[in-house]
C-alpha cells in the first residue's frame, strides 16, 4: 500500500478562549476525491487552513499534518519551507470567488505568478504562455484574452475557474476547495463542480472538497467525512454514509437534506433528535424545536392546479398560470427596465432589462414558487409584487386592487394584506430594536397593550417563548431569528405571505425547521404563498407550483412535480440537470 | 460558513479600551481646568502686570509669566473654556446641519441624491478655517463668528459619513421589512438609520471636536478668533511667538495644551470606532 | 478610457463654476452693501451711493457676477477697493510661492507617511509598532503652526542653521531659496504626513484582511510578500481618497505657515487683504484658493484612474 498524499494525526486548532477542532485524524490516497460536510461552525474550514498553514494569528494548530514527499510536520514548519509547499505540493481554491483575485492584477499575471513563484517554467514569458494553457484547460472562452483581463471584467464562475487554473498550475498533490462553488448559480456551479473532478483524475492529484451541501459530495467524491462540532463522527464511503449512515448525527443531517422524503403531513423529518442549539446564548426551553400543529385546520381549498407551459417567444405573450375568477395576484406585461449610471454625456444611458412582460396570476391558496439564477430578475419581481419598486409598464393587482404605480397612502390595505420574509437572518432585523418592536412594527393604530398581546401569541406561533420579546436580534441564532422575522410577517394576518430565499442562508438542520414551520402556518392561516428561490429542490418541496424566471421573463410555468419532471423549455431542463442530486444514491 | 463582518449599528466587542481610556483621561483634564477656572485660577488671567514680565517658572508662578506679565499656567486653564465652547458648539452646529442633510440624501432616489452629494463635494473645497478667515473678513473676527464659520465648514464631513452609513443601512432588509409594512420615509430615518448610525456618528464628532480645537487655536493665532483679553491657547502663542529668542518655553506650555486636547478627542474617536463599529474609516 | 477623462473634465468645470457662484455670493451679495464697507461707517449717503455706482454695484447681481467671473477667466481680478491697485499681479506673485510650499509638503507628507504608515501596520501587534503608532497619534495632534515655530526655535534659533522666516526668489538665488521652504515644508508636510500616516496604516490593515492576500499566501508568497506584490497597490485607493480630502485642509495649513514664517504667499495676501476688509481682493484669493483645491482633486480622480482598472470601464 502506497503512503497517502494527506496524513492528519490529532489535529487540534484552538482559540484563546477554548478548543475549535479536538483532535481530527484522517488519510487521503493518493488520487482519492474526499469531502468534508458540516455545518457552520463545525471547524471544517479551520481543517482546510490549518493544513495549508494559514490559520490567522490569533488561533493555534497541534498534532501532525503529513504530506507525501515532505519528511516534516507542516504545523511545525518553518514558514519558509511552507511557502515552497503551499501552490506547489498543494494548493487551494477558497470559497467567495469575487474578492480571491488581486482586482488591480491581470488575471493571467496572476496565474503565472504561481508558476515564477516555484520557479516550475523557467522564465516569466514561458509561464504566461502556459498560464493561457491553463485558462483554456479550465474551459475558459478565449484564453488569450481572458489572461489580459481584470477580474471585474470576469463572472462568478469565470473567476472560479481562473482560481482553478491557478491551484492546477504546479499540478499538486492535493488540491483543497473551500465551498468552492456556494456562491455559485446552479447550472455554473454543475460545470465548476466537473471540471474540478475532471482536472484532479487527469493528474491524479488527491482532493478535499469542504461543503456543506451532501448533494455536491455525492457529485464529486468517493468518500466523505462527517464532522460535527469539532469532532470527525463519521468516515466512509459516500454511497455507504448516504444510504446507511452510522452516526445519529449523520442520520439526522441526511434526512434534513432529502427534501423529497417528508412524512404523511408532508413535513421534512427534523425530530428524530434534539436540535443542536450549542452556542446559543438563549435558553434551550426558549427554543422548542418545532410547533405543535397536529390538531391543525382541515386542507383548505382544493388546490388550485396550474397548467404546464412554455414561453413562445413567437406567439402572443403567455399569461401563465391563469386563474377563471379573481386571482389573488394578477401580473399583465410587467415590464422594469433600470438605467446603468454613466452614459449620458456623450454616450446613451444604457437600459438594463431587470423584467420583460411577465404575466402570470397567483390563486388563492397557491404555494407559488419563483425559481432562477441571479440576475434572472426573480427579485425585482418580487420587489414589485410587494410594491416596493415601480414597474416601467404593466399591472400588478393584488386582491382586486392594483397596486402599481399606487401612492403610498393607497397600499395601506394592501401593505397589512402582503407580507415579506427576507433571506438574511442577520440584515433582516434592526440590530438597534428589541424583538417586541420588530415584530410589532407591521400593525398600525393598535394601542400598545394590545399590540404586545399579539406579538406575545405571534412569538408562540413561530415557537418563541415570550422573553424573547426584551431581547435584541444578536442575542439569537439564524433559525430563531428567521422565526422572529416569519412572527413580523404574520402579525398583520396577512392573505399572501411572500418570502425571499427564505432558508437560503440557513444549515440544513436549521432549514428543516424553518420549512416545516412555514408549511405548518401556511395551512394553519390560510396563506397564499410566493416564494422565491434559487433551490429548486426547496421549492419543490414546498410549492405546488412553479415558475422559472430567466433574462427577466417567465420561461416555464406550471404544476411542480411536472415541471421538474417534464420540463419544455431548454433553460429548464439545463437547470434541473445541473442540480446536484442525491437521490440516486439514496433510492429515494 | 458565512463569515460574518461586523456592520455598523451591530455593538461589536469590547475592543479599543486603553486608547478610549487614554482618550478620556486626557478630555478629563481639559474639562476640569475649564470648569475649575470658572471659580478660581491662581493669579488674573486678563490683566497687565508689569512688575512680573517674562518671569521663568518658579514657585510662585508654576509656569512662569508671559510678556504682559500674567501667569501663564492661569491663562492656560482659562483658555481650556474657549476651546471647549468652540469645539462644542461648532460639533453642534456641524451635526446639526449636516446630518439630516446626509440622512436625506442618503434615502433619497439617485438623482437627488447625486445631485445634495456634489453640492455637498463642492463646500468640501471650502474648508472650516478658510470659511472662518472669509466670516471674519464679512462679519469681523469674534467667537460667535469663529464657532458659526467652523460649524458650517464641519458639516459636510458629518453629511458624507451619515450619507455613507445611511445607503448601507438602506440595503437592509429590515428597512425593506418596514416600507413593506408601510412605514414613512421618516419613520424609517428616525427608528432604523439614526440608531443605526449614531455610533459612526459618535465617532466623527469625536474627531471633529479635535478638529475644531486645531482650528480655533489657529484661528486665535492669526487674531481671528476670540478677542482679548479673554485668554485662548493660540493667541498665547501668537504672544509667545514674539519672545522666542528670549523665553522659547512660552510656545511649549500652550503648544502642549492644545496637542493634548486634540490628542485626547482622537484617542476617544479611535477607541469608540474599535467599540462601536470597527470598520467605519473616518473621512474629513 | 478618453469618453472617461472628457466626462470628468466636464463635470470639473462645472464644479469650478458653481464654487465660483458661491465666492461671489459670500463676499459680493452676503456682506451687504459693498461701497459702505468700502468707505467705512462715517460717510455719508451720497458718498455711498456714488461709490456704489462707480463700483457697478447698481447692476443686478447676476450681470455683476457674470462680469466679475467673465474678467476673472481672463486673469482680471479687478481693482482693489484699498490701494486702487489691480488684484491680479498680487495674486500671480503669491499664488506661485503657495503652489510651490503645498507641493513640496505633499511629497514630503507622502515619503514620510507611506513607510511609516506600513511599518505601523506590519508591526501592529510588536511593541516597536505600538510606539510609532503612538508617535504618528501625537504627531496628528499638533498643529502645523506649532510645529513650525518649535522648529524656528531649534534650527533658527538655537543652532542658528537656517532663516526663521521669509522667502527668496528660486530665480534670484535657489540655495537661498531651499533655505527658507526647508523649515515651513518639513512643518506643514510633517503634520500632515502623521495623518496621512494613520490612513496608510488603517489601509494596510484592511488589505491584509483581503481574500486576495490569502490567495497569494496559498499560492505559496510569504507574508510580507504576498504584502507588497498585492496588498501595496490595492491599499493605495483609499489613501488616495484621502490625500484628495487632505489637500483642502493642507492648503489652509498653508496659510497658517506662511504667517509662522512670513511668506509672501496667497495665505498671507489672504489674512493681509481680510485685515483691511478689502473684499473684492478676499473674493479673488478665495476662489483662486478653491479652484485649486478642485484642480488637484481633480487630478487625483485621474489619477485613480490610472491605477484602478474597475474604474476605466466604469463609464
Amino acid at each position: 500500500m502506497t503512503a497517502p498524499t494527506l496524513r492528519v494525526r490529532d489535529l487540534r486548532v484552538a482559540s484563546p478562549f477554548t478548543e475549535l477542532l479536538h483532535g481530527i485524524s484522517f488519510d487521503i490516497a493518493p488520487g482519492e476525491r474526499v469531502g468534508l460536510i458540516g455545518e457552520s461552525g463545525s471547524g471544517k474550514s479551520l481543517t482546510a487552513t490549518s493544513v495549508m498553514g494559514l490559520l490567522p494569528q490569533t488561533l493555534t494548530a497541534t498534532g501532525s499534518v503529513l504530506v507525501s514527499g515532505i519528511d516534516t510536520n507542516l504545523l511545525a514548519a518553518p514558514e519558509r519551507r511552507l511557502n515552497k509547499v503551499r501552490g506547489n505540493t498543494m494548493a487551494m481554491v477558497f470559497q467567495e470567488p469575487m474578492t480571491a483575485l488581486n482586482p488591480l492584477m491581470r488575471v493571467g499575471a496572476q496565474v503565472a505568478e504561481i508558476m515564477t513563484i516555484h520557479r516550475t517554467e523557467p522564465g516569466r514569458r514561458q509561464a504566461r504562455e502556459r498560464a493561457i494553457d491553463l485558462l483554456e484547460q479550465v474551459k475558459l472562452p478565449s484564453p488569450a484574452q481572458v489572461a489580459l483581463a481584470f477580474p471585474h471584467q470576469l463572472s462568478g464562475g469565470q473567476r472560479q475557474r481562473v482560481l482553478l487554473a491557478m491551484a492546477m498550475a504546479n499540478n499538486p498533490q492535493l488540491l483543497l476547495c473551500d465551498e468552492p462553488t456556494t456562491a455559485l448559480d446552479v447550472t455554473v456551479q454543475a460545470e465548476v463542480l466537473k471540471l474540478i473532478k475532471n482536472l484532479v483524475i487527469d493528474r491524479g492529484s488527491s482532493l478535499l472538497l469542504i461543503t456543506h451541501d451532501i448533494a455536491v459530495i455525492a457529485e464529486v467524491c468517493q468518500r466523505v467525512l462527517v464532522l460535527h462540532q469539532g469532532t470527525i463522527v463519521e468516515d466512509g464511503p459516500v454511497g455507504r454514509v448516504l444510504t446507511a449512515p452510522q452516526h445519529p448525527y449523520t442520520q439526522k443531517l441526511i434526512a434534513a437534506s432529502n427534501l423529497a422524503a417528508v412524512d404523511h403531513r408532508g413535513r421534512l423529518h427534523t425530530l428524530a433528535l434534539p436540535a443542536p442549539v450549542p452556542s446559543s446564548p438563549v435558553p434551550s426551553s426558549v427554543v422548542p424545536s418545532r410547533v405543535e400543529t397536529d390538531a391543525a385546520a382541515p386542507p383548505i381549498l382544493p388546490p388550485y392546479r396550474a397548467a404546464h407551459q412554455s414561453l413562445d417567444l413567437g406567439g402572443l405573450p403567455t399569461i401563465f398560470n391563469e386563474v377563471a375568477g379573481v386571482p389573488v395576484i394578477s401580473v399583465r406585461g410587467l415590464s422594469r427596465q433600470y438605467r446603468r449610471r454613466g452614459g449620458g454625456l456623450f454616450s446613451p444611458v444604457p437600459i438594463v432589462h431587470g423584467l420583460r412582460e411577465v404575466s402570470f396570476d397567483v390563486a388563492e391558496g397557491q404555494r407559488f414558487g419563483i425559481v432562477g439564477e441571479s440576475g434572472s430578475g426573480k427579485s425585482t419581481l418580487l420587489r414589485m409584487l410587494c410594491a416596493l419598486d415601480q414597474p416601467s409598464s404593466g399591472t400588478v393587482d393584488v386582491l382586486g386592487q392594483p397596486i402599481a404605480g399606487a401612492a403610498e397612502r393607497h397600499l395601506r390595505d394592501f401593505r397589512s394584506q402582503v407580507q415579506i420574509v427576507f433571506q438574511d437572518p442577520m440584515g433582516s432585523l434592526d440590530p438597534r430594536m428589541k424583538v417586541r418592536d420588530i415584530v410589532a412594527e407591521p400593525l398600525h393604530h393598535v394601542d400598545r397593550t394590545e399590540a404586545l398581546a399579539r406579538v406575545e401569541a405571534q412569538l408562540a406561533a413561530v415557537g418563541l417563548d415570550a422573553d424573547a420579546m426584551d431581547r435584541h436580534p444578536h442575542q439569537f441564532s439564524g433559525g430563531q431569528r428567521q422565526r422572529i422575522s416569519i412572527a413580523r410577517a404574520l402579525i398583520t394576518r396577512p392573505r399572501v405571505l411572500v418570502a425571499d430565499e427564505a432558508v437560503s442562508a440557513l444549515d440544513v438542520l436549521v432549514r428543516a425547521q424553518v420549512l416545516n414551520l412555514l408549511a405548518d402556518l401556511v395551512d394553519e392561516y390560510r396563506l397564499t404563498l410566493v416564494f422565491v428561490s434559487h433551490d429548486l429542490g426547496v421549492i419543490r418541496h414546498l410549492c405546488d407550483t412553479v415558475a422559472v424566471v430567466s433574462g427577466g421573463r417567465i420561461v416555464e410555468c406550471g404544476p411542480t412535480g411536472d415541471v421538474y419532471d417534464h420540463p419544455l423549455h431548454p433553460y429548464t431542463r439545463q437547470l434541473v440537470s445541473a442540480t446536484p442530486s442525491i437521490h440516486e444514491l439514496t433510492g429515494a | 460558513m458565512t463569515a460574518i463582518k461586523p456592520r455598523p449599528g451591530r455593538v461589536v466587542g469590547r475592543g479599543g479600551g486603553a486608547t478610549l481610556w487614554a482618550g478620556v483621561v486626557l478630555i478629563g483634564l481639559v474639562v476640569l481646568a475649564a470648569v475649575v477656572s470658572v471659580w478660581w485660577t491662581p493669579f488674573d488671567p486678563e490683566g497687565v502686570f508689569s512688575d512680573s514680565i517674562l518671569l521663568p517658572p518658579g514657585s510662585e508662578h508654576l509656569l512662569g509669566t508671559d510678556s504682559f506679565g500674567r501667569d501663564v499656567f492661569s491663562s492656560l486653564l482659562r483658555g481650556a473654556q474657549i476651546s471647549l465652547l468652540v469645539g462644542t458648539v461648532a460639533v453642534g452646529i456641524a451635526a446639526v446641519l449636516g446630518v439630516p442633510f446626509g440622512i436625506v440624501a442618503g434615502m433619497s432616489p439617485g438623482r437627488l441624491d447625486t445631485f445634495m452629494m456634489r453640492s455637498n463635494d463642492i463646500s468640501l473645497a471650502f474648508p472650516a478655517l478658510l470659511l472662518a478667515i472669509i466670516f471674519g473678513a464679512i462679519f469681523g473676527a469674534g467667537t460667535v463668528t469663529a464657532m458659526v464659520a467652523l460649524g458650517i465648514g464641519t458639516a459636510p464631513a458629518f453629511a458624507l459619513i451619515a450619507r455613507s452609513g445611511t445607503r448601507q443601512i438602506m440595503s437592509r432588509e429590515y428597512v425593506q421589512a418596514a416600507r413593506a409594512s408601510g412605514k414613512s420615509g421618516l419613520f424609517i430615518g428616525a427608528r432604523h438609520v439614526l440608531p443605526n448610525i449614531s455610533g459612526m456618528l459618535i465617532v466623527q464628532a469625536s474627531v471633529s471636536f479635535g478638529i475644531a480645537v486645531l482650528a480655533e487655536a489657529a484661528l486665535s493665532y492669526l487674531g481671528l478668533g476670540t478677542p482679548p483679553p479673554t485668554p485662548s491657547w493660540g493667541r498665547m502663542l501668537q504672544d509667545a511667538q514674539g519672545y522666542l529668542f528670549i523665553e522659547p518655553l512660552l510656545i511649549v506650555w500652550p503648544g502642549i495644551a492644545i496637542a493634548s486636547a486634540v490628542l485626547g478627542f482622537n484617542l476617544l474617536g479611535d477607541g469608540l470606532r474599535d467599540r462601536l463599529d470597527p470598520r467605519m474609516q473616518v473621512k474629513r | 478610457m478618453v469618453l472617461v477623462v472628457l466626462r470628468r473634465v466636464g463635470v470639473f468645470a462645472a464644479t469650478v463654476i458653481v464654487a465660483s457662484i458661491v465666492t461671489f455670493l459670500m463676499l459680493s451679495i452676503l456682506p451687504g452693501n459693498a461701497a459702505r464697507i468700502a468707505l467705512g461707517v462715517h460717510a455719508t449717503e451720497a458718498d455711498v451711493a456714488a461709490q456704489a455706482t462707480a463700483m457697478g454695484l447698481d447692476r443686478p447681481a447676476i450681470v455683476r457676477y457674470l462680469a466679475w467671473f467673465g474678467h476673472v477667466l481672463v486673469g482680471d481680478f479687478g481693482t482693489s477697493t484699498v490701494s486702487r491697485q489691480p488684484i491680479g499681479p498680487d495674486i500671480a506673485d503669491a499664488l506661485g510661492i503657495t503652489v510651490i510650499l503645498v507641493l513640496t509638503s505633499v511629497v514630503l507628507a507622502l515619503v514620510f507617511a507611506i513607510p511609516f504608515g506600513i511599518l505601523t501596520a506590519v508591526r501592529q501587534r510588536k511593541p516597536d509598532g505600538a510606539i510609532l503608532s503612538g508617535i504618528s497619534q501625537i504627531g496628528v495632534a499638533v498643529p502645523g503652526f506649532l510645529a513650525g515655530m518649535l522648529l524656528v526655535t531649534v534650527f533658527a534659533v538655537t543652532l542658528r542653521w537656517l532663516p526663521a522666516g521669509g522667502w527668496v526668489d528660486p530665480a534670484e538665488d535657489f540655495g537661498g531659496f531651499l533655505e527658507h521652504l526647508i523649515l515651513p515644508a518639513i512643518a506643514l508636510g510633517s503634520v500632515q504626513g502623521a495623518v496621512l500616516s494613520r490612513y496608510v496604516r488603517a489601509s494596510v490593515l484592511e488589505v491584509m484582511r483581503d481574500d486576495f492576500i490569502r490567495t497569494a499566501r496559498a499560492k505559496g508568497l510569504g507574508a510580507g510578500r504576498a504584502l507588497f506584490r498585492h496588498g501595496l497597490r490595492n491599499a493605495a485607493v483609499p489613501v488616495m481618497t484621502v490625500l484628495g480630502l487632505q489637500i483642502a485642509t493642507l492648503l489652509v495649513g498653508a496659510v497658517v505657515i506662511e504667517r509662522v514664517f512670513s511668506i509672501p504667499g496667497l495665505g498671507s495676501l489672504l489674512l493681509d487683504k481680510v485685515a483691511l476688509r478689502d473684499l473684492p481682493a478676499v473674493q479673488g484669493i478665495v476662489l483662486v484658493l478653491v479652484v485649486f483645491v478642485l484642480l488637484l482633486n481633480f487630478l487625483v480622480d485621474l489619477a485613480f484612474t490610472v491605477i484602478d482598472p474597475r474604474l476605466r470601464s466604469a463609464a
